[in-house]
């Protein structure tokens, strides 16, 4: 019995050991992946590199070997491309290409060959993937407004991008997306994920968004970072008349006016979205010296006559997000009511 | 005979003679005034300006005259003497343009911004004909399909419960009199039709109006849509995350879509394949871009702000042969414009309204939202070298400013016909072909346009400035 359990224990002991003696070398294994991402074609010591890491289509490319086990400088050194012998020396570790267009896959081949007599194989394939990053702020502009909705503090900005690896596999859909924001991951990653939200900064500050994407199951990948400013609001006023409606073709800085009032649409542009919708906007017009009530309609506000005779009226407007303090803006009008006969 | 009796026989001669005298030159009196008021276009005939009438009846509605011959608005022409250079052809704000032909003539078709009422007159008389009386108010844009017998049309509106904005899209078709159009006609027709989906954001026809292409916003971005104008089949044919995309639509179903433009902003133009589902990158990173494509869809004109200028360019699919054998597909063009001031005439040709501005940081932005106009001249561009050639300065010509917007080549290629922006009147400018053949033998290359503008002898003429509100 007792036999039994030193051989039972002698079993968990050559087990946990044999466990550790591996371990390492999965650890390795993965790290070794992670460095660079399905460029070397098998483990050895000498490292394959290419500078930029992800090159984008038709740039020249810098491909260098290193090692710290191999002397590289007396070693014969052959590149190839595609098959075809291109370069060859005795020290020759960097190599200088150009990637092809998109989707056009280039087979570099390098055959080392050591002062022992040693013959080491390396392997990369450039194909090079476009990635462009477009982005959309959730700020708000009128309708049929031509121009982009510009991020301001604190808003909301998705980002997509629009990889092209060939004409048939450019289906956002298809690639694999990580996002980091100012260089940090996080902002989003996963299979499809071809878009993300992220948050604006301050006024005349940037946020840095980047994008790795790769076709799962290949060495392709591509990457593309941009920086996105931030500006402040803008308010303007524009004149609502009854036949042609609001005339968002012309900002309205002064009006002059026989009739008995005068309408106007005021057009915060670039506020949140999400705060207008809700309400939440705080608004604080002025007409003359009178404060106008809670429950402002920015999309009519009424300028009354208050005499037949000639008067000019200032109108003036502040408008704050509270939810996002710094979002502001303000504005001011003239409206001079000539005198009614 | 006596003289007693022989006097007033005397007396009833020279009354007799008088009066045929007088009945005779009265009559050559108005001869000569007649024939001088059908002559009218070499002359500015109007009592109290011609822009000041065009000014004051800017909020008249003339489609009150319902089935009738509209007056004619008064049209500016250049001085005594010279070739008539500008026309206004409506006196109410308008959009949209298109040309169709009656029995082998062209016509103008536009619509009334403030009733939505459609019209058409001939741009070489200004003779307005009022087709439709069906009542669309407050009509922001219009676009027309069908080769002039579809129009789109575009509002505004408020939603019932929440006062929220909402866009209405209206696909009518012209229901007309047969003989509608016709010098003697006084019927006038209607607009029979439906509404597309609420809020639909951009929209394009193709140029051969059979098809258009709209944008409806998504939960996850936007789709896009294509239907068939005569059938009014449509098809989804565009899912995108991203939705700020000004669309224009190619006759063979691609849509070129631009991303929506800010100065400081790099934008990028695509070609999308409406069957395959891909994108082509046409160009790229480009601060401001607009762009406008030719109908044959293998070129397009676009702009671009670069350190607060704007520079116009062209951009070939198939590319310009360069020195050595290298082919470029973009070119520039040394006019500071936008192109949806351009309009494409036959093969290579456009001409554009263009500017000279003093401070461009915030275009197009700027203009779009009001808060600048633009003083243009009109210039000639030949897509294949480049070459550019001065056309007229409206300041100089007829003492009038214009921020040129809808461009349309009518077919002959000699008339322009655009909105002036700033009141929403619609103008015809008729091309000096003299001008421009005049600069055939003249070596412009690598001046700018207020040099070229010198060389051929328009030094005196104002600068065309951009007007900044605030």
């Amino acid at each position: 019995m007792l036999a039994y359990y030193r051989r039972t224990l002698q079993q968990i002991i050559t087990g946990v050991l044999f466990l550790f003696a591996l371990a390492p070398l999965s650890v390795f294994a993965a790290t070794t992946v992670d460095l660079t991402p399905a460029k070397t074609a098998s483990f050895n010591l000498i490292s394959i590199k290419t500078v930029p890491s992800t090159p984008g289509p038709n740039e020249p490319v810098t491909i260098t070997l290193k090692s710290f086990s191999t002397d590289l400088s007396s070693s014969k050194i052959t590149w190839y491309i595609n098959k075809n012998l291109t370069k060859e020396g005795i020290g020759e570790t960097t190599f200088i290409t150009n990637t092809g267009n998109t989707g056009e896959s280039i087979d570099i081949d390098v055959v080392i060959l050591t002062n022992q007599g040693e013959e080491i194989k390396k392997h990369i394939t450039l194909a090079p993937m476009e990635v462009d990053v477009l982005w959309e702020a959730q700020t708000y502009t009128p309708p049929f407004y031509k121009g982009k909705a510009l991020p301001s503090y604190q808003s909301i900005v998705k980002m997509s991008a629009i990889p092209r690896h060939n004409a048939t596999s450019s289906n956002p859909l298809a690639f694999a997306y990580k996002w980091t924001l100012d260089r940090t991951s996080g902002a989003g990653e996963g299979f499809g994920k071809s878009s993300t939200l992220v948050r604006a900064t301050w006024p005349d500050s940037a946020i840095n968004v980047g994008v790795e994407v790769s076709v799962p199951g290949t060495e392709v990948v591509g990457t593309k970072e941009i920086s996105i400013s931030s500006v402040d609001p803008i308010l303007n006023f524009y004149q609502n008349t009854p036949l042609l409606g609001t005339r968002f073709d012309h900002t309205m800085l002064g009006a002059n006016t026989p009739s008995g009032q005068l309408n106007l649409r005021v057009v915060p542009y670039f506020f949140s979205t999400d705060n207008l919708k809700n309400n939440e906007l705080v608004y604080e017009l002025k007409i003359g010296n009178a404060t106008t009530p809670i429950g402002l309609n920015p999309m009519n506000i009424t300028v009354p006559r208050m005499s037949p005779s000639g008067e000019t009226k200032t109108i003036s407007l502040h408008i704050q997000n509270p939810k996002h303090i710094i979002q502001e803006a303000a504005a001011t009008t003239q409206v001079t009511f000539t005198p009614q006969q | 005979m006596s003289d007693e009796q022989q006097q007033p026989r005397n007396t009833k001669k020279i009354l007799l003679t008088g009066g045929v005298v007088f009945v005779v030159v009265l009559l050559i009196g108005l001869g000569i005034y007649f024939f001088m008021k059908r002559g009218a276009p070499t002359t500015t005939t109007t009592t109290g300006g011609v822009f000041g009438v065009a000014e004051n009846n800017a909020n008249k509605n003339t489609s009150t005259n319902v089935g009738e011959k509209v007056p004619e608005p008064d049209g500016a022409s250049a001085t005594q003497g010279e070739a008539l250079l500008f026309r206004q052809l409506s006196t109410i704000p308008t959009t949209g343009v298109i040309t169709v032909t009656q029995q082998g003539k062209t016509f103008v078709r536009y619509v009334s911004r403030e009733k939505g009422f459609v019209f058409q007159v001939d741009p070489q008389t200004g003779e307005t004909t009022q087709l439709t009386n069906t009542t669309i108010p407050r009509i922001h844009e219009a676009l027309w399909a069908a080769g002039g017998n579809a129009v789109i049309l575009r509002s505004l509106a408020q939603d019932a419960i929440t006062g929220a904005d909402v866009i209405k899209t209206y696909l009518a078709y012209l229901t007309l009199p047969a003989t509608v159009g016709t010098s003697t006609d006084s019927a006038v027709g209607s607009l029979r039709g439906s509404y597309l989906p609420d809020n639909i954001t951009a929209i394009s026809v193709a140029p051969n109006g059979n098809a258009l292409f709209y944008l409806l916003p998504t939960p996850d971005g936007v789709s896009g849509t294509i239907v068939t104008v005569n059938t009014k089949v449509a098809k989804e044919v565009l899912r995108s995350t991203f939705s700020e995309w000004t669309p224009e639509l190619l006759n063979n179903g691609s849509v070129m879509l631009t991303t929506k433009p800010s100065a400081k902003i790099p934008g990028f133009s695509y070609l999308y394949d409406t069957n395959a589902k891909t994108f082509t990158k046409l160009l790229r990173e480009k601060n401001g871009l607009t762009t406008h494509v030719a109908p044959a869809g293998t070129r397009l004109l676009y702009s671009e702000n670069i350190s607060a200028n704007l520079l116009l360019g062209t951009y070939d699919r198939k590319g310009f042969a360069g020195d050595e054998g290298i082919i470029s597909h973009e070119s520039g063009i040394s006019l500071a414009t936008l192109p949806e001031k351009c309009a494409w005439g036959k093969g290579a040709l456009v001409v554009c309204g263009a500017f000279t501005p003093t401070q461009g940081s915030g275009i197009p932005d700027e203009w779009y939202r009001g808060e600048m106009s633009f003083s243009d001249s009109f210039w000639l561009v030949n897509t294949n070298t480049s070459e550019i050639k001065f056309l007229a300065d409206p300041v100089e010509a007829i003492k009038k400013q214009f921020d040129v917007t809808s461009p349309a080549l009518i077919s002959d290629g000699n008339t322009m016909l655009f909105i002036d922006k700033n009141d929403g009147t619609l103008w015809a400018f008729y091309l000096p072909s003299d001008k421009a053949q005049n600069t055939d033998n003249i070596d412009l290359t690598g001046l700018s346009p207020e040099e070229i503008k010198d060389v051929l002898g328009s030094a005196s003429a104002p600068t065309s400035t951009v007007k900044k509100k605030k």
